[in-house]
């Protein structure tokens, strides 16, 4: 390396190194969002110039000479060669879904140091690797998926126990979802129109795109969108209009809406709602994370936020529990998270061009929405402490009133007045910004707060809040109605090896009931969490962390037998360090949940409580959902167990010399495109 | 025809075998032909910014540091990335293999085999 890089490389991990110190360090006042900026920029030019460049050359020997599935098997459909940036872009807009936002805005409440320092590390040492490594192992392997390859890497036991975990996190995930919305949405008639109108407004861009001017998805999505702003400002008039009682939901009339939509959007054509909302939530989605970073660099917010709270000692009105292991199962994608491995072994291996430029889609997409984590942490902490918590907080956890709720509030404190949480819901046009659990109003506040501030003043606070609320609405309904399909096709793929008429999903009996029941699965946790009285997020988000990082662990795993496979044990711990740390952190959790004698906290604790306490309405039921979760929680470890040890079981014997290593990857063919890989 | 897909670009570049009859109707011609002309113009292939996929080559554009062709570059990549993203690629291609034209009738087509992919295709957390 020239000397002058050399400088330069050691100028970064300076500045690097004194931002984390700053951020670590720094407790008596205030600090400015931009060290968490600039140590995050560092953090991710030192990993992906020194650590994935290791990992690209030792580990993995990439091989620049060797085509990949997308030169082989160009169709023009599902395998096209494409440009780096091209796929990379496509790729970050595939992973990026609601969870950097909300992860890291509920672990605000332990201060901003430990989810801050989390979402660096794990992501270059986590989160970035394992999507690197799955996204090139499908790569030679055809494009194959997460699920094929733990069939044919580790065991057919593997197999299944992938494709439980898959379908259970996607259940846990759309109630979890669904939960924030509805929390988002109740009580908020400017927010329940501007974001039923995004229904109609998807249908009038399927029609479009179908039958006035085919193909043209950007346009239509251009249009999309400014029908979306003008139902934001068609929300405002109608929150100061008479039709505000009409458009004002209760929670447990929004679960029922969202249910009924859930259930028509897995069974409506695709062209016609899911294909055309998608397209308007990528939209929306790459133009907001772009101006929330504009904003963070205009603006540099102070963070109003402690580096730790009080909260880290597991007593956190957000979700109870300790910083370890709570904060990490919290944030999963931001750092690490499972769900990016079936993207990684899905359309993105179809369409490299080279193997080399899985580095960068697969390791730099991945530093991309770490960053939008960071984002994420840096608007939560820009609220004043007490706001933060009285938005986030459940009622059963500070208090069933806003008088009980700021007294708790000020105590631990965070001085708080229900004064000032009054002008702040009428500066942003809502009621009360009391109780909204679930990550995303509190989101919306940091947001509001910093575009309002770079653009516009307390004057436009309300739109830049409803536009945030839009913005995470129109993400989440993506991902319910996506995940309710996906949920619906793999459970007619299973029911298919049973009887055949039930696999065919272009049979409507078959569609409808498959929905219906994905629905119902989802929906009762939905319904579970609505009627917790602290606030649902307690229970589900922490359950929805546990499946996320198990589903990571499986990937680990089935990337640890490979490497083990291709000859290189001696760089195991690439991946098994973080195999081991989310096996860790996720068992650790799952005890926690279920077993830990502080009914906050341990489901079994808290059924345990009821059963005590005097007689209510709905008593069993609700004793039911928290052995129900116990349930699923311990399911989901056994399930991980088995892969974990048949995995620990092939490295043994393979590093023993018992078994021949034998990978599937597809046969070394030569690229016609040498002469530019030279 | 001018297919969007035109847009489409690429550091790679097209293959060195024959032109299909769909690469010949469009008027593109072999690598090695290209590549003669660029040197006896003073310039390596790899000056040149292509299409990844041989059927949807873009324009040549000279690589060059002045801030209007990186940012007439960043321009296309981002249009392209945004073409990828939203289908509209995918839909010149659909054009190209099916050898139809922008219709209804072929969007619907294309519209069929695009659903059953999204089917498998789960929305991120």
């Amino acid at each position: 390396m020239k000397i002058g890089k050399v400088l330069i490389w050691l100028a970064v991990a300076a500045l690097g190194a004194l931002a984390l110190s700053t951020i670590a360090f720094h407790r008596r006042e205030p600090i400015n969002a931009m060290w968490l900026v600039v140590a995050a920029l560092c953090s991710y030019a030192l990993g992906y110039r020194f650590y994935s460049k290791f990992v690209a050359a030792k580990v993995l020997a990439l091989d620049a000479m060797r085509a990949t599935p997308a030169e082989r098997l160009e169709n023009g459909r599902d395998f096209v060669r494409t440009n780096k940036w091209v796929v990379f872009g496509h790729h970050f807009a595939a992973i990026a879904g609601p969870g950097p936002l909300v992860g890291p805005v509920l672990a605000a409440q332990f201060g901003y140091l430990p989810g801050t320092l989390w979402i660096l590390v794990g992501a270059v040492f986590a989160g970035c690797v394992q999507d690197f490594v799955i996204l090139l192992f499908s790569v030679r392997r055809d494009g194959k998926s997460l699920g094929q390859m733990a069939r044919d890497e580790i065991s057919k036991t593997a197999g299944t126990v992938a494709f439980i975990s898959v379908l259970s996190i996607l259940i846990i995930l759309l109630a979890v979802v669904a939960l924030i919305i509805v929390n988002a949405l109740k009580d908020s008639p400017w927010g329940a129109f501007t974001i039923g109108m995004t229904i109609p407004i998807a249908l009038l861009m399927g029609v479009y795109l179908r039958y006035l001017r085919p193909g043209r998805v950007l346009e239509a999505s251009l249009l999309g969108f400014l029908l979306v702003v003008a139902a934001i400002f068609g929300g405002q008039w109608i929150s100061q209009s008479t039709h505000a009682a009409a458009f004002t939901f209760a929670g447990t009339t929004l679960a029922i809406l969202i249910i009924v939509y859930g259930f028509a959007a897995s069974a409506l054509p695709v062209w016609l709602l899911l294909a055309p909302r998608d397209y308007l939530s990528t939209f929306v989605k790459l133009g907001t994370v772009a101006i929330l970073a504009l904003g963070i660099v205009l603006v540099r917010p102070t963070l109003q936020m402690p580096a730790l709270t009080r909260f880290i000692d597991g007593s956190g009105p957000v979700f109870a529990g300790n910083l370890f292991p709570f904060a990490f199962i919290t944030i999963a994608c931001g750092a690490i998270s499972g769900f990016h491995s079936l993207i990684s072994s899905g359309t993105t291996p179809k369409m490299i061009a080279r193997e080399t430029q899985t580095r960068m889609v697969g390791y730099g997409a991945m530093m991309a929405e770490s960053f939008v984590g960071i984002m994420a942490m840096i608007a939560a902490c820009t609220l004043q402490p007490g706001t933060y918590l009285a938005v986030n907080s459940g009622a059963g956890m500070v208090g069933g009133s806003p008088t009980a709720a700021v007294a708790t509030i000020s105590n631990w404190g965070f001085p708080i007045t229900a004064d000032q949480m009054a002008v702040l819901a009428h500066n942003v046009g809502e009621k009360t910004l009391f109780f909204r659990t679930g990550g995303a109003p509190a989101f919306a506040l940091g947001m509001a707060k910093i575009f309002s501030d770079s653009l516009g003043g307390t004057a436009v606070m309300a739109i830049w809040y409803h536009f945030a609320i839009m913005f995470e609405a129109l993400f989440i309904l993506t991902v319910l109605d996506a995940g309710t399909r996906v949920a619906r096709f793999m459970l007619q793929d299973a029911l298919g090896h049973i009887w055949k008429p039930l696999g065919r999903t272009s049979w409507y009996p078959s569609i409808v009931a498959t929905s219906a029941v994905t629905v119902a699965a989802w929906g009762y946790f939905l319904w579970q969490g609505i009627r917790d009285p602290l606030g649902g997020i307690n229970s589900l988000w922490p359950l929805f962390g546990i499946c996320n990082q198990l589903l990571a662990a499986v990937a680990l795993c089935v990337a640890t037998t490979i490497i083990v496979k291709m000859g290189r044990s001696r760089y195991i711990w690439v991946t098994l360090v973080p195999l081991c740390w989310l096996v860790a952190v996720t068992f650790a959790a799952a005890w926690h949940k279920v077993f830990d004698p502080n009914p906050l906290i341990g489901t079994l604790a808290h059924a345990r409580q009821l059963a005590a306490g005097p007689a209510m309405e709905g008593l069993q039921r609700r004793i039911f959902n928290d052995q129900l979760d116990a349930a699923v929680c311990g399911l989901l470890v056994v399930l991980v167990s088995v892969i974990v040890i048949e995995s620990a079981i092939q490295w043994i014997s393979v590093i023993s010399g018992r078994r021949k290593p034998a990978t599937q990857e597809a046969p070394f063919v030569a690229t016609q495109y040498a002469e530019e890989a030279l | 025809m001018k297919a969007s897909g035109d847009l489409v670009i690429g550091k790679s570049v097209d293959r060195t075998c024959e032109p299909t009859a769909e690469t010949r109707r469009r008027g593109e011609e072999k690598l090695e032909h290209r590549t003669r002309e660029a040197r006896r113009h003073g310039k390596s292939h790899r000056d040149g910014v292509f299409s990844d996929h041989p059927i949807t080559r873009s324009r040549a554009i000279t690589r060059s540091h002045s801030a209007r062709a990186v940012l007439k570059k960043m321009i296309l990549i981002v249009r392209a990335t945004l073409r990828e993203i939203f289908d509209e690629s995918a839909y010149d291609r659909f054009l190209l293999r099916t050898h139809a034209s922008r219709s209804r009738a072929s969007y619907r087509e294309f519209a069929r085999e695009r659903d059953a992919a999204m089917l498998k295709k789960p929305g991120c957390c």
